[in-house]
């Protein structure tokens, strides 16, 4: 099983952003590699992407059910390959920004780096795997080209979210309105091929975490002009 | 105004052997490619190189001769082939072996079990010609050449006798917990590893390669000699490079170049299976001073599989078929569901008969064309990456009967499964009276060796069934300058145009419709590039 963890904090409430999340339209463009999606009913989607694995790049159809949610705070779902074998975990969980927002960011923080102990520990592995891997290197070395500069052009804004939380999350000096995103991708290739593509994919899937939780920061915010 | 010795276009096989030929004589030499990858088409193949009468044979105690090999050569060329290319491939691509083998790290096996691809032919052999090269560890490379190596759609660091072993179309048997720990350490194969060690070794001979450079132009003095090239740099300028000795074209054939291919391909080709950048770039250099051209007509032929959404350097990949074809359990048939061809015949010779026309009809009667194959078969074999446990891909359609098979995806229901029937009645008995598919040492050296007694044929068997649309395709064309025999290019007139030299598929193949065996293509390019920088040094 491979993972990625972002944490990112958002200037907007918990329940807009919890409304913004359970809109897939809002952001399934910045799912790395995505083509498209179809809602099938109230729990189930079928997701189609694009991954890249240096000069090769392949198209997967995934299943996508929710399991879990408890509204404002946490939603899980899980992801089943169609087309290819793989099996995993998506999970968006929010907390209000401030002072007990601040510890929820660095406790996201610190079970991101524990990572594979809490994922075996949750029992709720795997996700997009081994398309991703491929889609996810090209896309996301376009991605973190334009990302590195959407970065530097709002570094006066000081709102970075590092690996593991914002500057701002870590020192507790957030203020105001907030909340905080984290969003956690795990995922567990299947077939013989497995070893191959957990090799391929492990390096990828937390920049895909970080991408994700950053596009999202960055619409909500209004600041994705910064990528131009 | 920059200038080198010696000016090379395109990185593949032929070229980085040129170069390496030339850097070796101590000239100094300037590659120039295209695209931002290093190897072209070279680096995503299979590595092979057909070699009669080498001496990996020899020392296993095979043998081999000068006189069958011309035979067989003759054989495959129809006799239209020109007799001194023919010959100068014969006696030089040895030498050229050695001397790559001595320039580089490269340590080759023999393929004692390959034959030839048309084995009954005069001259013909049942194995031992096509040798094959090991890994190569990319992180012998300077940067940035490193991380620009091209590596083939699959990246598998994987040799050509492991594919061997452990079975073309048996992915599942293979040892991926080794292959993702090479892979992790930069170690390439195949192709990869062939262009890999060609690169190294011309590196370290002082050859200076520049990627994303493509050459646009030849350059002529006022006596009509080839001394320059002009090139696009990367913020979009176009200089001249000036060439001292001369300049070698090595930029592959026009596969990807869909107005050449309806232009001067006979056959309506829709699926080349090499990278994208081979768009006849030199064919129209070379056709703007005046080359003459031959073999127009010609590709290394192939049925290709078109695994939808899969792309390569932004195109759409299409996968050979060798082995896929001659597994038990299949059949390739037309829309009218006939049978049209011995499926396990070599790619090359088979895929013309994909491009059969039929005057009365007005069309090509077996375009498109299915594989069809039966739940045995589905479960037995990878086809393309979808392994026998993977989920059934929307490019292969699936029914649980023939007739409702052949309804989705356009053939004619009776027919298909009048043919299944006929087809099985014969293949009970491992017999295919009409094509002769398993007769041949060729056909048997695939199949599945559990499948008794002819390991090409069985019966198509209990359903779910199964179509994969083939294409007619290409590994490359083979049509361009013609070149005497040292490699250099000759005008219309025959008269050789100085300066300029031609090698690999750019040029017009010296073996004309035929592909005399395994890794020929990359022979011929390889000896034809070093006779071409031996020429260049000698200038
Ligand atoms: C999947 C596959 C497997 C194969 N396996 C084998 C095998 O095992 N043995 C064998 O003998 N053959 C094999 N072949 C065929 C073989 O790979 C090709 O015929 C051979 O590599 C052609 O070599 P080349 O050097 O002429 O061209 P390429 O290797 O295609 O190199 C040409 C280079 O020129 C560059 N170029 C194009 N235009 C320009 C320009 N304007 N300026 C600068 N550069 C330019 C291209 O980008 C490319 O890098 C295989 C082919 C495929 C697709």
């Amino acid at each position: 099983m491979i993972s990625g963890t972002h944490t990112v904090e958002i200037d907007t409430s918990p329940e807009a952003l919890w409304d913004y999340l359970m809109e897939f339209d809002n952001w399934a463009q910045f799912v790395v590699g995505f083509q498209k999606f179809r809602i099938v009913d109230e729990r189930t989607s079928v997701w189609t992407l694009r991954g890249d694995v240096g000069v090769l790049a392949r198209e997967v159809d995934l299943e996508v059910v929710m399991l879990e949610q408890e509204p404002g705070r946490r939603a899980t779902y899980s992801i089943t390959g169609i087309t290819e074998r793989l099996e995993g975990t998506g999970t968006f969980e929010i907390s209000p920004r401030g002072a007990s927002g601040a510890q929820a960011a660095s406790a996201a923080r610190q079970a991101a780096d524990a990572e594979p102990s809490t994922m075996e520990r949750r029992k709720r592995q795997s996700w997009w795997r081994r398309l991703v891997r491929r889609w996810a290197l090209a896309t996301l070395r376009r991605q973190h080209g334009e990302y590195a500069r959407a970065q530097r052009a709002e570094s006066s804004a000081s709102r970075s979210s590092g690996p593991a939380g914002s500057a701002s999350a870590q020192t507790g000096a957030a203020v105001g309105l907030g909340a905080v995103f984290t969003f956690a991708l795990e995922v567990t290739p299947g077939g013989p091929m497995a070893p191959m593509v957990e090799m391929l994919m492990r390096p990828l899937l937390a920049p895909s975490a970080e991408d994700f939780s950053t596009r999202i920061r960055e619409q909500l915010e209004g600041t994705s002009h910064a990528r131009d | 105004m920059p200038e080198t010795d010696v000016i090379i276009i395109g990185s593949g096989a032929a070229g980085l052997t040129a170069a390496l030929t030339a850097a070796g004589a101590d000239l100094e030499v300037t590659v120039l490619e295209k695209s931002g990858l290093i190897g072209g088409t070279s680096a995503v193949s299979g590595g092979s190189i057909w070699a009669p009468v080498n001496r990996w044979l020899l020392k296993q105690g095979g043998h081999d001769s000068r006189e069958d090999a011309l035979a067989y050569l003759e054989a495959i060329t129809l006799g239209n082939g020109d007799p001194d290319l023919l010959v100068a491939f014969t006696d030089n691509v040895n030498p050229m072996l050695e001397f790559v083998v001595k320039h580089t790290g490269i340590e080759f096996e023999v393929n004692p079990d390959h034959p030839d691809y048309q084995p009954h032919l005069p001259g013909a052999h049942t194995g031992g010609r096509t040798i094959q090269g090991g890994l190569f560890d990319s992180s012998q490379l300077p940067e940035p050449l490193r991380d620009r190596l091209r590596k083939s759609s699959s990246g598998v660091p994987i040799t050509r006798l492991e594919v061997d072993t452990w079975g073309m179309d048996t992915l599942e048997n293979w040892d991926w917990t080794l292959l993702a720990d090479r892979m992790s350490k930069g170690i390439v194969g195949m192709g990869s590893a062939l262009i890999g060690e060609l690169l190294h070794g011309a590196v370290q001979r002082g050859a200076v390669v520049r990627t994303a450079a493509p050459a646009r132009e030849l350059v002529r003095d006022t006596a009509g000699r080839v001394c320059g090239v002009a090139v696009d740099g990367e913020s979009g300028t176009r200089d001249i490079l000036h060439a001292r000795r001369g300049v070698v074209l090595a930029s592959g054939g026009f596969e990807w170049n869909p107005d050449f291919v309806q232009r001067f391909l006979g056959r309506p080709m829709v699926a080349p299976a090499s990278p994208p950048a081979n768009t006849g770039d030199g064919l129209a250099m070379s056709i703007a001073i005046g080359a003459g051209l031959g073999n127009m007509s010609e590709a290394w032929w192939g049925p290709m599989i078109q695994p939808t959404g899969d792309s390569y350097d932004n195109a759409p990949l299409f996968r050979p078929t060798s082995s896929l074809r001659t597994l038990p359990g299949g059949l390739i048939v037309n829309a009218r569901g006939r049978r049209f061809v011995n499926e396990a015949m070599n790619y090359n010779d088979m895929a013309k008969a994909l491009a059969n026309f039929d005057p009365v009809a007005y069309s090509y009667p077996n375009q498109p064309c299915w594989l069809v194959f039966d739940e045995r078969f589905r479960k037995s074999y990878s086809v393309a990456t979808c392994t026998p446990d993977s989920p059934t891909p929307n490019w292969m359609a699936t029914a649980s009967t023939l007739a409702e098979l052949a309804r989705t995806v356009g053939i004619d229901p009776d027919g298909l499964e009048h043919q299944v029937r006929e087809f099985n009645s014969h293949a009970v008995r491992g017999e295919d009276p009409e094509f002769h598919r398993g007769e041949s040492v060729y056909d048997t050296y695939r199949g599945d060796a559990r499948v008794i007694p002819n390991r090409t044929l069985r019966p198509l068997e209990e359903g779910p069934y199964y179509a994969v649309p083939l294409l007619l395709g290409c590994l490359g064309t083979k049509g361009g300058p013609l070149t005497d025999a040292s490699g250099q290019v000759i005008d219309i007139w025959g008269t050789p145009i100085p300066g300029l030299f031609a090698c690999g598929n750019v040029a017009a193949s010296a073996f004309g419709t035929g592909y005399p065996g395994a890794g020929a293509t990359l022979a011929a390019g390889m000896t034809f590039g070093y006779l071409a920088g031996q020429a260049l040094a000698a200038s």
